[in-house]
């Protein structure tokens, strides 16, 4: 038997961080199995957030993320005044990105409407590019692009994308496995999938 | 792993740590010491 044989499984994820620390005391290997934290591992993140921007179910938050990475020169002001904007208007995400180019956002400098137009036009190129791809592909695809790229130079985010990655190729070839999955892992594949199951 | 998080995975040996009081079942502090049995009991038989 190899130490991978035995699980010890609590009730809240506090529990692991005390029990980690007995182990590391004790010179036993471990390693703390916890998806959540997979979810939130720099650049993973970000890849998702941009996933459910693109499938339509992006929030504001998500919007704010993806900004960062793929429009830097955005500014928060800009994203503050299209949030704004966006709520007093009762659009969502996606209604207010195209409705964000035809029509002037009070606030906002032509440059200024420019650049977000400039941004939500990104957004759906790649949209376009990426729709018709399976989900191992689109991620593939999403994280080869330069600006994302830099998030998983280090060891530990292309660990965590290639799980990633892993993950939703299994899923695809398996669909049972939703039914498995614990609900964290599930609502993060949906995001995955969100493109393909609308249509 | 957490309880929750082991559904649906198998491991040849498995330790279910700190099955006390207020751990398991959990009482969670914000809801004055109400505790749920039956999910507590349905996560623990995953478990």
């Amino acid at each position: 038997m190899s130490y991978a044989d035995f699980a010890v499984l609590t009730r809240t994820s506090d529990q692991l961080r005390i029990i980690a620390e007995g182990f590391e005391t004790c010179g036993i290997p471990f390693q703390i199995a916890s998806r959540r934290r997979l979810f939130k591992e720099s650049g993973v993140a970000e890849v998702l957030a941009l996933l459910k921007v693109l499938s339509g179910g992006g929030t504001y938050a998500d919007f704010e993320k993806v900004a960062a990475i793929i429009a830097p020169n955005l500014g928060r002001r800009v994203i503050a005044t299209f949030k704004e904007w966006c709520l007093k208007n009762r659009l969502c995400l996606t209604d207010g990105l195209s409705s964000a180019v035809r029509f002037p956002i009070p606030g906002l400098s032509r440059n200024q409407q420019r650049a977000l137009t400039d941004f939500a036009g990104r957004l759906s190129t790649i949209d376009r590019e990426t729709s018709s791809l399976t989900a191992k592909e689109r991620l593939l695809h999403l994280t080869s692009d330069p600006d994302i790229a830099a998030f998983f130079a280090e060891e530990k985010s292309r660990e965590a994308l290639n799980r990633i990655v892993s993950m939703a190729a299994n899923l695809e070839a398996n669909a049972e496995a939703l039914s498995i999955a614990a609900p964290c892992i599930r609502i993060p594949m949906f995001i995955i999938h969100g493109r393909r199951r609308r249509h | 792993m957490t309880m929750h998080a082991a559904k649906g995975l198998e491991f040849p040996v498995v330790f279910i740590a700190g099955c006390e009081d207020e751990l398991i079942p959990y009482r969670r502090p914000a809801e004055s010491g109400t505790t749920n049995f039956e999910e507590e009991r349905r996560v623990f038989y995953v478990a």
